[in-house]
């Protein structure tokens, strides 16, 4: 009750914001042409999901707390979202663009969070600078994960997506985008900070982060390879109760009844903690599309930061355009694996191999059907193998749960844009 | 008896679809610039490198002012289908990605080929699309699509 009262004042304020804002740029309009121009608009996907494995959540981005499975049979919260935009077009060289997005968030609550509001100088025609808060574009639809109705699947490959929690930073990119001899070319540099709530009181934090990315498109074909590199720091009640005690040691028995001493290593606490770690992520996509089918690849690694382990990710969709409809199929893995030896803490190597046991391999098949212009409806079906003794990517495993078990999501969306 | 209605029907047939064929070979659709601009022609691939959000300059290196016609319009979707062989459903999706990505502002929309020729003439570096037949001397053809 308190809760979606705050919530709700709380879009207020900000739409208010938002169009006392458009409302004191939009005052200066002067003839419809050349004047200022403002946009309103929006998109959403009502989703829900179902999970033959009762004993553990799926979720479709890491930051969510719960998901279908055991907390709720059939679900709505993986996927479902709504978000509002407003566009700003002060002059061919000059605009703003704002976007607000209520989904299930790290806390369980729908509260709006600003997904998007920078300035954009396009100083030059092939030169634009952008100021403020944008989509962190990692992966090959990173920029664009949230928009439905633009991707073929109920939501991206999560081997590759769920993954990275990530979704905005607050800086400043440039782009160029160019011709040459037929090849479009857009090169993205970008540099900032970001800070994301994750699930367990979670903080996240890549600060200061900067990444480049080269698109290249001729014909039917779009390449894509992308770096970002960052200093990683992770908080939370239980990973700084566990580094306060590698660091300073666990006395007799504050594991589990009767466990043993372990002393103190600071070392290994600042070699293993994540505080201002580096970390780095790479990926190269591929799209072909000539109409009547396309495919689109990626693959990516995260570099081992902390106890967190090395992981490749990667995945394959191919799918036929027949009229209004779109069948497809994914097959995609997550693997992870240790860097190095085990330490001589078994706090430590407890972390490390926890963190490590999510691989997992998808198939998944499914149908886009564009209903209407502004409107798609999608079924999937995605069948999940984790690793021998791996929990995969699932996440409230209860004692119940057996490490390994296969398991079926069921999915269905309708996908809009306004 | 029957023999000759069979063979007129056939003769009306002939008629009905050479009609048909004339009409959709007539709807030629042309892509305009303002008389003075200093582009001269466009490739289909540059108008669909374009009219998809991958480059934002016309040949000449200037801004591009892209000028579509209202949505769901048989000009603009005939337009798509011929320069970049996509379907509206594709158009609208990967405009839905390039726009709440915060990448680019969809292209201006115009009622009709007249406002076209209208936006055209007077927005610098402006380029859209008309039917054949609406060529005046406010707007340059740039490239025919057929």
């Amino acid at each position: 009750m308190n809760r979606s009262r705050v919530s709700f004042s709380l879009s207020v304020l900000v739409f208010s914001r938002c169009a006392l804002v458009v409302a004191m740029i939009g005052s200066g309009t002067a003839s419809a042409q050349d004047g200022p121009s403002v946009r309103f608009s929006g998109f959403g996907t009502i989703g829900v999901a179902h999970s033959s494995e009762k004993d553990a959540d799926f979720t479709s981005v890491g930051d969510q707390p719960t998901g279908a499975g055991h907390t709720r049979s059939w679900d709505f919260d993986p996927d479902s979202k709504l978000a509002a935009q407003v566009d700003v077009v002060a002059s061919e060289q000059l605009s703003a663009t704002a976007q607000l997005m209520t989904r299930q968030r790290y806390d369980d609550s729908y509260r709006p969070e600003l997904m998007m509001a920078f300035g954009k100088w396009q100083f030059a025609p092939e030169y634009a600078l952008r100021v403020g808060r944008m989509p962190l574009p990692v992966f090959l639809i990173s920029d664009s994960r949230t928009v439905g109705f633009s991707q073929t699947q109920i939501r991206p490959p999560v081997d590759m997506y769920n993954a990275f929690s990530v979704y905005h930073y607050d800086g400043a990119d440039l782009t160029w985008t160019t011709n040459f001899g037929g090849i479009a070319l857009k090169s993205q540099v970008y540099a900032g900070t970001t800070k994301t709530r994750l699930p367990g009181d979670e903080t996240l934090k890549l600060t200061p982060l900067a990444g480049a990315n080269v698109t290249m498109e001729t014909g039917d074909l779009t390449l894509r390879a992308s770096y970002i590199r960052g200093k990683a720091s992770a908080s939370s009640p239980a990973i700084n109760g566990a580094f306060q005690g590698i660091r300073y040691g666990f006395p007799p028995g504050a594991l589990f009844p009767g466990s043993p001493e372990i002393p103190g290593d600071p070392a290994l606490a600042d070699q293993y903690g994540v505080t201002n770690k580096t970390i780095s992520y790479s990926s190269i996509g591929l799209n072909y599309d000539p109409g009547r089918w396309f495919v689109t690849s990626e693959l990516g690694a995260v570099s081992a930061v902390g106890v967190s382990a090395h992981q490749t990710l990667g995945y394959v969709t191919a799918g036929m355009r027949i009229g209004s409809f779109t069948p497809y199929a994914t097959v995609s893995t997550f693997k992870d694996k240790i860097a190095g030896s085990t330490t001589n803490n078994p706090v430590v190597d407890a972390l490390r191999t926890n963190s490590a046991a999510c691989s997992q391999k998808t198939l998944g098949v499914g149908l886009r059907w564009d209903a209407m212009k502004n409107l798609a409806f999608k079924t999937q079906f995605d069948h999940i193998r984790p690793d021998d003794g791996s929990t995969g990517l699932l996440i409230n495993t209860q004692d119940s749960y057996r490490p390994g078990s296969v398991y079926n999501i069921f999915s269905a969306s309708a996908d809009f844009v306004f | 008896m029957k023999i000759q209605i069979y063979s007129r029907t056939a003769a009306t047939l002939v008629v009905v679809c050479s009609a048909l064929l004339c009409t959709l070979a007539n709807a030629s659709e042309v892509v305009v610039v303002a008389a003075n601009s200093p582009v001269s022609a466009v490739t289909t691939d540059q108008l669909s490198q374009l009219f998809l959000g991958k480059v934002h300059t016309l040949p000449n290196g200037s801004s591009a002012v892209l000028i579509d016609q209202t949505e769901g319009s048989t000009a603009r979707d005939d337009f798509y289908s011929k320069a970049t062989g996509k379907s509206a459903a594709q158009i609208k999706a990967l405009w839905s990605r390039l726009t709440f990505s915060g990448a680019a502002q969809p292209p201006k929309s115009a009622s009709g080929d007249a406002e076209v020729k209208k936006f055209v003439s007077t927005i610098p570096g402006a380029i859209g699309y008309i039917d054949k037949t609406a060529v005046d001397s406010s707007v340059k053809v740039v490239l025919t699509l057929d």
